[in-house]
C-alpha cells in the first residue's frame, strides 16, 4: 500500500518535511493525509500544536481506536526538554504494538518555543536526524510540519538538510544529500 | 543563537559527531557542503515565492546563521536611492549606517570598534543595487562557509530582482487594468454622449423640418409628442390652448385664474431650465423677453429626464424663433400696409399705388372702398385698430389697414359689409360705442382720397347724429350729403341763421337748448313722448318747452313748407355743430 500525501505517492519510511503557511494549509495538507490512512486501517498519530487537540480529533471524526493525538505539554515535550530519544522509544513501541502500517505527522510549532530560551536547534536538529533513522526501520510515514510564517531561515536550511524529502508550495522535493546520523 | 548554530555548522562541516559520511561514495565534508546547497537551494525557493523585498531579506538573514559561524549584523534595503536599514526596529548602528552609505559598487570588509569580523555583501539587481546584508563572526569563516554566504546573498539579490520585477509586473497590471477601466469608462462616457448626441441630432432634425415645412404649431406639437412619448400642449401666455398632440386632451381644456398664470410665467421666467408644475413641465417661448406662450410636456408619470427635457428646450427655442420671425414679417407688413395707406387717403399717382400694392399682395385695380372705425369708451386706440385687423380677417375682407388721428383706416376691395364687421368688434370689445363709416366708391387710387374725405365727413355726421352709434355709408347720407359740403357753408349757416336765429340766441342767452328740443322733436315725427323720452324730460316739460319755441319763433309747425325748413334747419345746425373732421385739421 502505497500513501498518497498532496496527490504525490510516498514510499513506506518516507521522512517529510512540509513548509507550509499558516494553519488552512497545514489543515488542507494533513487531514486528507490521516484520514486516508485511517480508512484504509493504518494507525495514525497527531503531534497537535497546544490546544488544537480536539479540533484535530473533530477534524479527523475521531476519536478513533487507530487514532492517537498529542498536544506538547505532558506529552512530547517535557518542560523545556526535548527527549529525543524518549519520544522515539515510545513512538516505536507505539507502532511495535499496532502492527499496521503508521501515519505520524507532527506540527513542529510547538519546537518554537522549545528554541527560544537558549537557542536549542542543534537539539531539532539531531532529533529530525533520529526519526529519519527511526522512520527507516518501521512502516511508517512520518510527516514534521513547518510553518514558514513561525520559523526562518535559519530552521529552514537545518530541516532541509535533516530531512530525506522536502514539500513546499506543491512540489516535493527529493533530498538525496540530507544528513545522516550514526545512530 | 549564534554560537548554536556555530557548533551545530562545525559538526556538519566536520561531521565527527553523530553523522556519518555518504554510502554513495561522497565524503562527509562533500555530503555536508551539498547538503548546506541543498538547503540554500530550498531555500532559494521560498524567496523567489516572496513579492515583499523584506520577507525575502528577512529570510536571508536568519539562514545566516544556519550556514556558518557567522550571523546576520544589519540589513538593508534600497529606498529611493537610499540603503535603509529594514526592518527598522533593528538596533541603531550609525557607524554601520554610514559605513554602508559609503560603500562603492563591491563587497567589502567592514571595520568596526569591537573588532569581529564583519562583510558587507551588497545585493544587485537589474537596476544595481538594491539592499546589502552585513554578517558578523567571531572569527573570519573559512572558504567554504564564505562561498555558502555569497551563494545565499546571491540568491537573495536574484530573488529581490524577481520580486522587484513582479512588484513591476503588478504595478503595470494594476495601471493596465487603471487604463483600462478608465478607457472602459471614457468609451461608455464616449457610448453615452454619442447616444446623446444621435438623440439631440433626431430633435434638430424632426423639428428643423417641422419648421421647413411650416407646420406651425400643431405641427411642432405632433413633433414634440412624438419625440418624447408624452402628450403636449402649446399654450398663449394667458393659458388658452393653441395646439395640443397625445392622448388625453382634457375637454373644455382647463384655463387658471390671470393671476395664477401670471404668476406661473414669472416663476417659469426665473429658471433657466423647464418649471415642473404638478404633472406637467413648462417651458417658456420667449424671445428676447416676451413671453409668447407656454410649451407643456404632459408627465404626470415623472418620467421626463434629460432627453424629454432637452427636446422640450429645442422645441421652445424653435417656436419662439418661428414666433419672433412670424412677429417681425408682421410688424414689417403692417407698417408697409399703414405706409401705403396714408399714401393712398392722401394722394398718390395710379402707378406707384399699383405696385406698392401688388408688392403687398393687395389688388388695387378692383374698386375699393375706405372704411374708418373709431370707438369710443375703449381705452387703447391699438386694440381697436389690432381688433380690426383680425376683424377683418374673421370677414375675410382684402383690405388693407392703417391708423391716423385716433381713427381706423380700411380700404376694402369690393362691398364693405360695415354691419357684420360692427358685429365683430362689439361683440369682441363688449361695447358697441363705435361708428363705422364707409366712404363712395373708387374706382381707380387716385379717387381714394375723395372716398377717405367722404368716410371721416359720415363718420362725424354719424357722430354727431341722434344715433351716434352704428354704421354708416356716405352713400346713404341722403340730406347731410349736401349739408356737410365745405363749398355752400355759407348759405347753409344763412340758412340755419334765418330759420333758427332766434332760438340760437335764445339759448345762449339763457343757456337753454330749445334748438336741440325742436330738432329732437322733428326727428322724432312730433311725437311727444319719444321726444320726451330721448330728451330725458318730463313731457309737460316738453310742451313748456314747445310753447316757448312756438312764441320765440312764431312757427306754425302744422304748415307743411314751415315743418320743412325748420327740419332741414336743424340737421344742418347738427352738421355745422358737428365741425367735420377735416376743417378742424
Amino acid at each position: 500500500m502505497i500513501a498518497t500525501f498532496d496527490g504525490v505517492s510516498l514510499d513506506v519510511h518516507a521522512h517529510l518535511c512540509v513548509f507550509h503557511h499558516g494553519h488552512a494549509e497545514r489543515d488542507s495538507l494533513l487531514v486528507p493525509f490521516l484520514r486516508d490512512g485511517l480508512r484504509r486501517g493504518e494507525a495514525c498519530r497527531y503531534f497537535a500544536p497546544e490546544g488544537e487537540l480536539d479540533d484535530a480529533l473533530s477534524s479527523l471524526d475521531g476519536p478513533d481506536p487507530l487514532l492517537v493525538v498529542h498536544e506538547p505539554k505532558g506529552g512530547h515535550l517535557r518542560g523545556d526538554t526535548l527527549d529525543s530519544d524518549a519520544m522515539l522509544a515510545d513512538l516505536d513501541d507505539w507502532a511495535a504494538r499496532t502492527g499496521t502500517i503508521c501515519r505520524v505527522a507532527g506540527d513542529m510549532g510547538w519546537v518554537e518555543g522549545f528554541l527560544q530560551p537558549g537557542g536549542k536547534m542543534d537539539a531539532l536538529f539531531q532529533h529530525e536526524l533520529n526519526a529519519e533513522m527511526w522512520a527507516r526501520t518501521r512502516p511508517v510515514y512520518v510527516l514534521c510540519f513547518y510553518d514558514l510564517g513561525v520559523f526562518g531561515g535559519d530552521v529552514v536550511v537545518a530541516m532541509v538538510k535533516a530531512h530525506s524529502q522536502i514539500w513546499m508550495g506543491g512540489v516535493l522535493i527529493q533530498n538525496p544529500y540530507h544528513q545522516r546520523t550514526s545512530v | 543563537m549564534t554560537a548554536e548554530i556555530g557548533s551545530l555548522t562545525k559538526r556538519n562541516h566536520g561531521l565527527g559527531e553523530g553523522m556519518v559520511g555518504d554510502a554513495g561514495g561522497l565524503d562527509s565534508w562533500a555530503r555536508a557542503q551539498l547538503s548546506n546547497l541543498y538547503g540554500l537551494f530550498v531555500l532559494s525557493m521560498m524567496m523567489f515565492d516572496s513579492r515583499d523585498s523584506a520577507k525575502i531579506l528577512a529570510l536571508a538573514a536568519t539562514s545566516v546563521s544556519s550556514l556558518g559561524p557567522c550571523a546576520s549584523d544589519m540589513t538593508y534595503l534600497m529606498v529611493d536611492g537610499e540603503l535603509v536599514r529594514t526592518p527598522s526596529d533593528q538596533p541603531a548602528g550609525p557607524e554601520l549606517d554610514r559605513i554602508v552609505s559609503e560603500l562603492d559598487d563591491h563587497d567589502s570588509a567592514v571595520t568596526l570598534a569591537d573588532g569581529k569580523w564583519r562583510w558587507a555583501f551588497l545585493l544587485r539587481g537589474l537596476s544595481g543595487v538594491t539592499g546589502c546584508l552585513i554578517v558578523v563572526a567571531l572569527q573570519e569563516p573559512t572558504v567554504d562557509e564564505f562561498f555558502l554566504l555569497k551563494t545565499l546573498c546571491q540568491q537573495t539579490s536574484a530573488a529581490l530582482a524577481n520580486a522587484a520585477l513582479h512588484r513591476r509586473e503588478y504595478e503595470q497590471r494594476v495601471e493596465l487594468r487603471r487604463s483600462n477601466d478608465e478607457r472602459a469608462t471614457v468609451n461608455a462616457q464616449l457610448t453615452k454622449t454619442v447616444s446623446r448626441l444621435r438623440q439631440q441630432q433626431q430633435v434638430h432634425d424632426v423639428l428643423t423640418q417641422v419648421t421647413a415645412l411650416g407646420a406651425g404649431e400643431p405641427g411642432l406639437a405632433h413633433a414634440l409628442c412624438d419625440l418624447t412619448g408624452l402628450p403636449v400642449a402649446i399654450e398663449d401666455r394667458f393659458g388658452n390652448l393653441r395646439a395640443w398632440a397625445g392622448a388625453g386632451r382634457p375637454d373644455p381644456y382647463p384655463k387658471m385664474s390671470a393671476r395664477r398664470q401670471e404668476d406661473l410665467l414669472r416663476r417659469a421666467a426665473r429658471l433657466t431650465r423647464p418649471l415642473r408644475e404638478r404633472d406637467r413641465l413648462i417651458s417658456l417661448v420667449k424671445p428676447h423677453h416676451e413671453v409668447l406662450g407656454v410649451v407643456a410636456l404632459i408627465d404626470p408619470d415623472k418620467t421626463a429626464r434629460d432627453h424629454e427635457i432637452f427636446t422640450l428646450e429645442y422645441g421652445t427655442t424653435v417656436l419662439a424663433l418661428e414666433l419672433a420671425h412670424q412677429r417681425n414679417l408682421a410688424e414689417v407688413e403692417l407698417r408697409l400696409h399703414r405706409d401705403l395707406v396714408d399714401d393712398l387717403v392722401l394722394g398718390t399717382d395710379n402707378e406707384s399705388a399699383y405696385a406698392r400694392a401688388d408688392a403687398l399682395g393687395h389688388d388695387l385695380r378692383a374698386p375699393h372702398h375706405v372704411v374708418v372705425v373709431q370707438w369710443h369708451g375703449v381705452q387703447a386706440d391699438q386694440a381697436v385698430s389690432d381688433l380690426t385687423a383680425r376683424a377683418m380677417a374673421e370677414l375675410e375682407w382684402k383690405a388693407l389697414c392703417s391708423r391716423r388721428s385716433g381713427v381706423v383706416v380700411m380700404l376694402v376691395q369690393g362691398e364693405p359689409d360695415g354691419a357684420a364687421l360692427f358685429d365683430v368688434m362689439a361683440r369682441e370689445l363688449g361695447a358697441d360705442t363705435g361708428v363705422i363709416a364707409i366712404g363712395g366708391r373708387s374706382v381707380t387710387p387716385d379717387e381714394l382720397p375723395r372716398s377717405f374725405t367722404e368716410a371721416m365727413r359720415t363718420l362725424r355726421i354719424r357722430q354727431t347724429s341722434h344715433a351716434p352709434n352704428g354704421v354708416a355709408s356716405f352713400d346713404q347720407l341722403g340730406l347731410y350729403r349736401i349739408l356737410g359740403t365745405g363749398n355752400s357753408r355759407a348759405d347753409v349757416e344763412a340758412f340755419v341763421r334765418e330759420w333758427l336765429g332766434g332760438l340760437i340766441d335764445y339759448d345762449d342767452s339763457r343757456a337753454a337748448d330749445m334748438v336741440h328740443t325742436l330738432s329732437q322733436f322733428l326727428e322724432c315725427g312730433g311725437n311727444y313722448d319719444r321726444t320726451a323720452t330721448a330728451l330725458f324730460i318730463h313731457r309737460s316739460t316738453l310742451r313748456y318747452r314747445l310753447g316757448r319755441i312756438r312764441k320765440i319763433t312764431g312757427f306754425d309747425l302744422g304748415d307743411v313748407e314751415t315743418r320743412l325748413n325748420v327740419h332741414v334747419a336743424t340737421r344742418a345746425w347738427q352738421v355745422l355743430q358737428g365741425q367735420p373732421w377735416e376743417e378742424r385739421r
